[in-house]
């Protein structure tokens, strides 16, 4: 795995990682598309059970996980096994996985791409549209 | 799952009539607003629809479960409409199946999987054909509460 996606400490900003970060936010919101399908398809195995339905619901999100860098998506994966993966932000800069306060440099440089969208807290992904 | 955190009598609709899905929900819908659980409800009307056109909700027996998660949802609530002897709605434009017994649940999005428990409850209900049965019969909404509460699925 890229040392960018495990390092919890800050690394040197230089514009390829600006770079990459902001790649993984673009990424981030293909997530946030995945997760939904995933609850979706959840409700629907519910509701119908195995059906047609579900089953196409599922080959979208083959397709869509087909789409997303692998990295990311391990990690998302291990992470969305105990809840959400991926979170919005509340509109004053808390996480809503966790419902801790980010500090607004982070926040800052989470926008800027300076650094990977991630709550440094839970480790679950932000995705910085609220903001 | 115990149901009564979820089911209140003034938020159950007896004799729902509607010629629409949209009319449907903005009946149920009304009631999770004066709840204060909905807090735009012409925000959660289209997240509902957008849900509803991704995959429908209504059930082979005469059940449907419109759900959605929404930016303008406080917390998890419920409402229930029950058509009576008026006979049922066509929720779902693209099919002929009518429903008489619809669950409404409103999702925060910032818990998107707090109702699936909610919804597991609510499906094991709508599979036992007495109790469905029952509660389609309820006189009021009281009645109709004390079916759902009795309910320990």
């Amino acid at each position: 795995m890229s040392a960018w996606l495990e390092s919890g400490t800050g690394p040197t900003v230089t514009p390829s990682t600006i770079h990459r970060e902001s790649a993984l936010l673009a990424e981030i919101e293909k997530l946030l598309e995945l997760q939904e399908l995933e609850i979706v398809r959840k409700e629907s195995r519910i509701v119908h059970g195995e059906s047609p339905t579900s089953e196409s619901v599922g080959n979208k999100i083959e397709t869509m996980r087909a789409g997303i860098n692998k990295d990311v998506l391990s990690r998302y994966d291990r992470i969305s096994v105990h809840g959400p993966g991926v979170v919005r932000i509340h509109k004053h800069g808390m996480c809503l996985g966790c419902n801790l306060a980010i500090p607004q440099g982070d926040l800052n440089r989470m926008t800027t791409g300076k650094t990977e969208p991630v709550c440094p807290h839970c480790g679950r992904f932000l995705s910085l549209l609220e903001i | 799952m115990n149901l009564s955190p979820f089911v209140k009598p003034e938020r159950i609709i007896l004799a729902l009539h509607a010629d629409s899905q949209r009319e449907t929900l903005q009946k149920l819908i009304q009631s999770l607003v004066a709840a204060d659980i909905v807090t735009d409800e012409e925000e959660f009307l289209r997240d509902i629809e957008r849900r509803e056109a991704e995959v429908t909700t209504v059930m082979e027996n005469s059940i449907a479960i419109p759900h959605a998660r929404s930016h303008a949802v406080r917390r998890l609530g419920l409402a229930i409409g029950i058509t009576g002897e008026l006979g049922g709605i066509r929720f779902n434009p693209e099919s002929d199946a009518e429903s008489k017994l619809l669950f409404c649940i409103a999702i925060p999005s910032f818990a998107p999987t707090s109702h699936i428990p909610l919804l597991q409850s609510i499906a094991k209900f709508s599979h036992d054909p007495k109790r469905v049965e029952k509660i389609l019969k309820s006189k009021t909404p009281a009645g109709a509460a004390r079916c759902l509460v009795s309910f320990k699925g």
